[in-house]
């Protein structure tokens, strides 16, 4: 489903230049649940902007679903997140001037849908996470698992076939990081998405189907 | 989705009520001072009763003559011929000044030299208004009278109240009947209805009001009037012959009138060539009439452009500051909200999209600003109608304000709205996603 070929990221300023990642070759399945690994610093955020097309490679080759993605203009790219793609950040990423249920809606917005069908497919999504009760709240209103819970509805609206996940439960106490856990498991299991999720938590990685560990830009494991 | 970006337009002013405030003071501010303009500048040249015909009329207000004086200045050269120095003399003319002296037309060069213009549809003149005082009830009223010409009242077409207009046989029969604007009326009678075939007399004559009409909008020497009267019942001091007390005014094709009144001004003969050699008669639009008062230039064409100028300098001057600001606090309320156009981004979102949604809500901002600038305006316009504070200018509001108010106010959310908009549509995603966490 995704292929990574020998992928390279280098951050250059006008002083230093950092390689971010260096030779990565993955390659993941679809309904795949793979976790990455690694200390702080090793490009685990990259590699997941760059299979997530928010961030383009130096050079090396993605591709998804049999494109290369490096053909892709920046409208396909915002097409192609908006209909394949499912993102998850650790710092939640809600937009405070947004109803939670207008926050869910967000990725229909950008597709052509009434919008009773946008209100009736977010309230879907907010009771597969157990917020249907929280519709109308702002999110300065919400705990830090409620906005997690409510950035996984966003990020599972439209039914998207792969989903990243970039430390979801980084900021989160343990009982609310198990139950994001457990919704991105059963969403694993029930719909088959695949999902590619960076951790900290051996735990939770183990709970996965594959860990790839980086260490300092490059493939470990 | 235009509904979504709305009702977050409005949720962004109420969340951030300081700068909502910031902006739609200064934005509310500026229009209103926008519309201010728009509304004098409507009331002035707006093509509506008196001045229908203002496209088509050509006003001469005044004559010029002009003595110009030259000295010759030698200039010694030596220059060497033959091997001998040689002086050589030339002369300089250069003018040494000139003497000028401008008035009002004599009726007897407008009736004998410039009445026959073939382009003319129509050709008249009014004298400039003479003033008397009348008592009534023991408070001196200020009239001014002025004499018109037949066709008058077709050139520049009085929206009449009440009564009638002047006509032939008043001019004829050298009939003691007036014609006065509704200003006067009010002051005279307290009312504008009922007044035709009331008298009132001055210049130790009886004179019958025969109509009301109201009192034009713009003041300048065209409408320095409020009593019209026949010119058959004018005198003119006979003592000169060019300067008088009148102005002509002609309706028809602008530029062939302007050519015809020039070419006809040739046949105006020199009557005393020891004390002027030169006529000048500058035949001028109604807004060349206008920027002519401001002494730009003595061609009024030239003159008009000037003012023109100047005017659109200050306009774009006064726009650009504020919206120099303006500009600069968007910026800085897009940059803050650079994370959420990251995550829409991220799900999908093209640069398209964000640059639209920026633009839509400054529009909007700008449109709540425009409607309390509207209001500030209004209050204003009625203030200084009611007040007399200008002169007893009249301020207009008509559709066409209304028009080039939510013109004026669109343009203005556009130009402050789409840089940022552009510069925050073009920012990298992973970048926006980092900035300020949301
Ligand atoms: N815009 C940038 N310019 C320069 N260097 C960058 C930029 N973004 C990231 N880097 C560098 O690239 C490397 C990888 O960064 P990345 O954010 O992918 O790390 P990470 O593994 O996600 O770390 P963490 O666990 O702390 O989130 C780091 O050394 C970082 O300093
Ligand atoms: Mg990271």
């Amino acid at each position: 489903m995704i292929q990574l070929q020998n992928l390279n990221k280098v951050y250059r300023t006008s002083t230093i230049e950092t390689t971010a990642l260096n030779d990565i070759n993955l390659s993941i399945d679809k309904g795949e649940f793979l976790s990455i690994m690694g200390p702080s610093g090793c490009g685990k955020s990259t590699l997941l902007n760059i299979m997530g097309l928010l961030d383009e490679p130096s050079s090396g080759k993605l591709v998804i679903n049999g494109q290369q993605i490096s053909d892709y203009n920046s409208k396909a790219m915002a097409k192609y997140r908006n209909q394949h793609l499912g993102f998850i950040f650790q710092s939640f990423h809600l937009i405070p001037d947004l109803s939670v249920i207008d926050n869910v809606e967000l990725p229909l917005i950008y597709r052509k849908m009434s919008a009773s069908q946008r209100k009736s497919l977010a309230k879907t999504a907010l009771e597969s996470v157990g917020l249907s009760n929280r519709v109308d709240h702002y999110p300065n209103q919400l705990s830090g698992g409620q906005k997690q819970r409510v950035a996984i509805a966003r990020a599972i609206v439209g039914e998207p076939s792969i989903i990243l996940a970039d430390e979801p439960t980084g900021n989160l106490d343990s009982v609310m990081g198990n139950e994001v856990m457990e919704i991105l498991l059963r969403l694993n299991t029930e719909k088959q998405t695949t999902i590619v999720m960076v951790t900290h938590d051996e735990n939770m990685a183990n709970m996965t189907h594959r860990l790839v560990r980086l260490y300092d830009g490059s493939q470990v494991q | 989705m235009i509904l979504n970006y709305f009702k977050l337009a409005l949720r962004v002013m109420l969340r951030r009520k300081f700068f909502t405030f910031i902006s739609l003071f200064g934005i509310s501010f500026t229009l209103m001072v926008l519309m201010l303009i728009v509304s004098y500048l409507n009331s002035q040249f707006a093509a509506t009763q008196p001045l229908s015909n203002v496209k088509e009329l050509v006003i001469v207000p005044n004559i010029k003559l002009r003595k110009e004086y030259f000295d010759s200045i030698p200039k010694y050269d030596t220059t060497i011929v033959n091997g001998l120095t040689k002086i050589d003399t030339t002369y300089d003319v250069k003018s040494a000044g000139q003497s000028n002296s401008i008035s009002d037309l004599s009726r007897r060069v407008i009736e004998d030299y410039l009445f026959k213009l073939s382009s003319t549809k129509l050709v008249s003149f009014a004298s400039r208004g003479n003033n008397f005082d009348l008592y009534r009830n023991n408070q001196k009223v200020s009239i001014s009278v002025s004499y018109i010409g037949p066709n008058y009242f077709d050139i520049l077409d009085y929206k009449i109240l009440e009564g009638r207009l002047l006509d032939e046989n008043d001019n004829k029969q050298s009939k003691h009947n007036i014609v006065i604007t509704s200003k006067l009326a009010i002051k005279l009678f307290g009312k504008t209805e009922n007044v035709v075939g009331q008298s009132i007399d001055f210049d130790n004559q009886d004179f019958k009001i025969v109509g009301v009409v109201e009192t034009p909008k713009p003041k300048n020497r065209l409408f320095n009037q409020n009593v019209f009267a026949s010119e058959s019942l004018y005198e003119e001091g006979a003592d000169n012959f060019y300067f008088g007390n009148c102005i002509l005014i002609a309706k028809g094709p602008v530029d062939l009138i302007k050519k015809d009144v020039l070419f006809a001004a040739t046949k105006i003969p020199f009557q005393d060539p020891e004390k002027y050699n030169e006529l000048i008669v500058n035949p001028m639009t109604y807004k060349e009439m206008f920027a002519s008062d401001f002494d730009f230039s003595e061609d009024p064409t030239k003159a008009y452009n000037i003012l023109k100028y100047i005017l659109i300098g200050i306009l774009a001057f006064f726009i650009l500051l504020p919206l120099l600001n303006l500009v600069n606090l968007n910026v800085s309320r897009i940059m803050d909200r650079s994370s959420e156009i990251g995550v829409r981004k991220a799900f999908g979102a093209t640069d398209n999209h964000i640059l639209y949604q920026y633009i839509f809500e400054n529009v909007i901002q700008t449109l709540l600003g425009g409607a309390i600038g509207l209001i500030m305006a209004l209050m204003a316009i009625y203030y200084i109608n009611t007040s007399g504070l200008l002169n007893e200018m009249e301020l207009s509001v008509s559709p066409t304000f209304f028009f080039y108010s939510l013109l004026a106010t669109l343009f203005f959310g556009l130009l402050s709205g789409v840089m940022p908009a552009y510069i925050i549509s073009k920012s990298h995603i992973v970048t926006s996603l980092k900035s300020k966490q949301l």
